[in-house]
């Protein structure tokens, strides 16, 4: 069984579009969090057993506990292969998923963040700079339909999560970004996922 | 075959220790220019990688960058030697936890003390510097490597960041990290790593 720490309309809302995409059973462990403005609740201690520094998401399968967002769609996407959300290893496709995942998390998660909170204004981050983050998103989307080739992965779920989020807003409009963003919004996991978001 | 991008002394380091760990063949391009922070200075045309930065790899027709992507990527496929569990195996979500630990949490977390961020609860998706370095302490006093009694690449990827970090006081020295970093380095396919990036 595969349970889900998760807080709603949170980080872990793009694993519960994950879990949706995979079709497996599993529950969801609404679990206090304080938000970005300063809204909610820390979780108790004991929560620490599950994420070391009591976020959002972590999943709990069988026993295992895997937390950061890129390494839990790597384990439930390699976990549950037959949902064909991962190339596997040796396909030629696999190297670009992975470097994506990563990607979002090195790359893209701490640009938008530092963008988002002004400070990379006056000084370098050293994780690059915002517009050539930009560039490579639109890149790569201009040459083929999803984040890591010709079909959907888990790493559409992070990089078109947060595309979707900022796209318009820190991120200028692209026909591309639009275009992909489109195509991934009307799956109908996505739609479950965000009707089961509320709370 | 198996092409490394690489700069001796930088991140893409932790790479060539970990080819050497694996003993696999591949062969070294150095990258001449890399773009400094902000974004000056000039990219070496010939790196495959979109930011111009190190490291990236090919292998076959496949180009793979972020450290954490292409350590997850040859510990996978490359099983010359075991340095991490693969998919199905026991300790699979430890490792894969770890190793995205490094860019997703202790990186970021480092910056924002390197750059005297105030840290916000909530608004960012890693954890103050402070909690980080409280639970590698607590993790590595009761541990002898990241995911217990194995080496593995998380142990490169995680704790050959912290060895620097620590050799350069980004991170709080304690008992505990540097007798890990001791233990880590104490490899022969480290020291080879070291021979082949000194000045030459």
């Amino acid at each position: 069984m595969i349970t889900l720490y998760h807080a709603p309309r949170s980080r872990s809302s793009s694993i519960l579009w994950l879990l949706e995409e995979l079709g497996e059973p599993y529950r969801i462990a609404i679990t206090p969090i304080v938000y970005g403005n300063g809204e909610g609740n820390a979780a108790p201690e004991g929560y620490r057993r599950i994420h070391p520094h009591k976020k959002v998401p972590a999943i709990d399968h069988d026993g295992t506990i895997v937390f950061e967002c890129a390494a839990i769609a790597l384990y439930l996407a390699d976990a549950f292969p037959q949902a064909g959300l991962a190339p596997s290893v040796g396909d030629k496709r696999r190297g670009p998923y992975v470097t994506w995942l990563a990607y979002w998390t090195g790359v893209m998660n701490p640009i938008i963040t530092a963008r988002f909170r002004g400070w990379d204004n006056d000084s370098p981050t050293g994780f690059g700079t915002f517009e050539d983050m930009e560039n490579h998103l639109a890149g790569t989307l201009e040459s083929h339909p999803y984040i890591a080739g010709d079909s959907f992965t888990a790493a559409d779920v992070l990089v078109g999560g947060a595309l979707g989020y900022f796209s318009g807003t820190l991120l200028p409009p692209r026909k591309s970004f639009d275009d992909y963003l489109a195509r991934i919004a009307d799956r109908p996991a996505r739609q479950r996922a965000l009707a089961k978001d509320t709370g | 075959m198996i092409t490394l991008y690489h700069r001796p002394q930088t991140r893409s380091g932790s790479i060539v220790w970990l080819l050497q760990e694996l003993d696999v063949p591949y062969e070294t391009k150095i990258v001449t220019s890399l773009r400094s922070a902000d974004g000056s200075g000039a990219v070496d045309p010939a790196n495959p990688h979109p930011h111009g930065k190190v490291p990236a790899l090919t292998d076959g027709g496949e180009t793979i960058f972020e450290g954490g992507a292409i350590a997850l990527y040859l510990t996978d496929k490359y099983r010359t030697k075991t340095l991490g569990p693969a998919a199905g195996e026991p300790k699979r979500g430890e490792y894969l936890s770890w190793l995205f630990y490094r860019p997703g949490v202790m990186e970021p977390a480092f910056m924002e003390r390197r750059f005297a961020i105030k840290h916000v609860f909530g608004a960012m998706g890693w954890a103050p510097p402070e909690e980080v370095e409280d639970l590698l302490n607590r993790h590595l006093a009761t541990n002898k490597y990241l995911l217990g009694a194995e080496f593995s690449a998380a142990d490169i990827m995680l704790g050959g960041g912290l060895n620097f970090m620590l050799m350069f006081k980004m991170a709080t020295e304690t008992p505990v990290l540097k007798d890990y970093c001791a233990r880590i380095t104490d490899r022969p396919a480290f020291r080879r790593m070291m021979e082949l990036d000194a000045p030459k």
